[in-house]
């Protein structure tokens, strides 16, 4: 067995059309506020670009962890932006389903 | 034998400052001994003793060079030096009329040289000495005896040291009890106070606090209503005080809602609202399962509504077990959603669980969402008593569970 990767903001990615937070590791209650830190602080351009957050990277995530991602949806959306989530199945996916919040995303 | 003439005139106060250092027959430590050994070799004698003076003997926290743990409390060395806060020297202790009755002096130990430097209190007691003695006799230096007095210093702020680490441990473990008192009151509004007997149904439930001093988001309640019976689990996102006041709101204003209306579905857009109201808690939300229980032709009438929870799992009488309810939102989040109800019939001998994700995790593993494993444990457990069930649970979690964990075992009699 490997041991869990830390959790972390791999990178943001800044494009002409968007910009890409890239999530990995464990999004638990240790670390749920960097996450949605990290969304917070690319709020302050002008553009009003969409704000991708890619999850697809992110191995495990508790209540907590969605309780992040709810959150960022909220920061980015009353900012009056567009909010997309990138994730891939599995365990985050099954997450969401099972606390019925899947219809509430924008998907890319 | 004591001589009241060696008594300092605060030698209650002073015995009372010895007591609460907490220091005599306690083992050798070597931070004192550290100071010993260096305090011999600074003064090129062959011993060097941490002295506390008890009431009727002196203690010796550390001995170096001598193979002595305690003397009486005989005038002229150690009991003397304790009566003033400046160093005790004695030259020559077989000249000095001092010392020369001292038992160390006449006897055939043979002391001639002695500097003590009384280990003083920040509220000015004398608790004994670092001291250092020799064979021979000879004069000190100034210099001498303030690296004595010095190093006196260094035994004190020792002393002082492990006072305030002991007073930080009990001072943590009071922090803790009244934690988990706090925890205690406050879990009270998370469950009801005794199993509840409902007539037709036989009812057993268990709550797992990961810690006692930690209040757990994981709540149940069993309500008897004109119309049958509510049962409800949920779980307050996160832990705490906060997570605790959260699941309470929770669970009692589902509790209201379903005294009235049988409708498991409009008891969580009810709970839905009133959390989206309570602005302070946005942050937060409720996973939850309601389900009503109405005795009818043909069997008992189950009616479920789910929130972003695991779904209960009937087990029936003959060890299949089903899950059912409707994923709904969490509850708390979004505004003005709505939630489906899932109907089916339950026969005497039929089992419902409720719980919490706690169940399936410490059953199946951390961050387990599938409910295989709970199924399969309960399958051999048809038709047995609610308390068997429960138990069963609490055997397959075993040594596994690490999070808080809730479950309402029901079944039809």
């Amino acid at each position: 067995m490997t041991d869990p990767v830390p959790f972390g903001i791999d990178s943001v990615v800044d494009r002409s059309d968007e910009i890409r937070i890239v999530a990995r590791g464990e999004v638990d209650i240790g670390t749920e506020a960097a996450l949605s830190d990290a969304v917070s602080a690319v709020l302050g351009d002008s553009t009003g670009r969409p704000v991708v957050l890619d999850v697809r990277q992110v191995s495990f995530m508790d209540s907590s962890g969605l309780r992040a991602v709810l959150r960022s949806r909220d920061l980015v959306m009353s900012a009056g932006r567009k909010f997309r989530l990138a994730v891939s199945r599995g365990a985050v996916q099954k997450l969401f389903d099972a606390a019925g919040v899947s219809s509430w995303f924008e998907y890319e | 034998m004591t001589h009241s003439a060696l008594m300092p005139d605060n030698e209650d106060e002073r015995l009372a400052a010895v007591n609460r250092y907490d220091i005599l027959d306690t083992p050798p430590d070597g931070a004192f001994d550290r100071v010993t050994a260096l305090a011999a070799r600074l003064f090129d004698v062959p011993i060097a003793i941490v002295s506390i003076v008890d009431s009727d003997r002196i203690w010796f926290k550390s001995h170096h060079g001598l193979d002595v743990e305690e003397i009486g409390r005989d005038p002229g060395l150690c009991a003397s030096a304790i009566l003033s806060d400046r160093p005790w020297l004695v030259a020559d202790a077989k000249v000095d009329p001092r010392t020369l009755a001292n038992p160390l002096v006449a006897g055939e130990f043979g002391l001639r040289f002695y500097a003590g430097a009384p280990l003083t209190t920040g509220d000015g007691f004398n608790l004994g000495t670092l001291c250092v003695i020799d064979h021979e006799p000879r004069e000190v230096t100034d210099d001498e005896v303030a690296n004595l007095s010095d190093l006196a210093s260094v035994v004190m702020d020792e002393l002082e040291l492990r006072i305030s680490a002991r007073r930080t441990v009990s001072l943590e473990a009071e922090m803790r009890r009244r934690a988990e008192t706090v925890a205690a009151s406050l879990q009270e509004s998370l469950i009801p106070p005794v199993v509840p007997q409902v007539e037709g149904l036989d009812v057993a439930w268990r709550y797992h606090v990961a810690q006692l001093d930690q209040v757990g988001g994981d709540f149940y309640d069993v309500v008897t209503t004109d119309w049958g019976t509510a049962l409800v689990v949920g779980d307050s996102c996160g832990r705490g005080p906060l997570a605790a006041s959260y699941a309470g709101t929770a669970r009692w204003t589902l509790h209201t809602v379903m005294m009235d209306d049988p409708d498991p579905a409009r008891a969580l857009e009810r709970l839905n609202t009133v959390l989206c109201r309570s602005r302070g808690n946005r942050d937060r939300y409720v996973t939850a399962a309601a389900v009503s229980l109405q005795r009818g032709s043909g069997g008992t009438h189950l009616s479920v509504a789910v929130g972003g929870h695991p779904h209960p799992l009937i087990l029936r009488g003959d060890g299949t077990v089903e899950a059912i309810g409707t994923t709904g939102p969490l509850a708390g989040w979004f505004s003005d959603i709505s939630y489906s109800t899932s109907d089916t019939v339950l026969q005497a001998g039929d089992t419902v669980v409720l719980f919490t994700d706690g169940l399936l995790e410490g059953i199946a593993g951390q961050g387990q969402t599938d409910d295989g494993a709970l199924r399969a444990v309960l399958a051999p457990l048809a038709r047995r008593m609610a308390d068997e069930v429960a138990a069963g649970l609490d055997l397959a979690m075993g040594a596994n569970r690490r999070d808080d964990a809730a479950f309402l075992v029901t079944r039809i009699l």
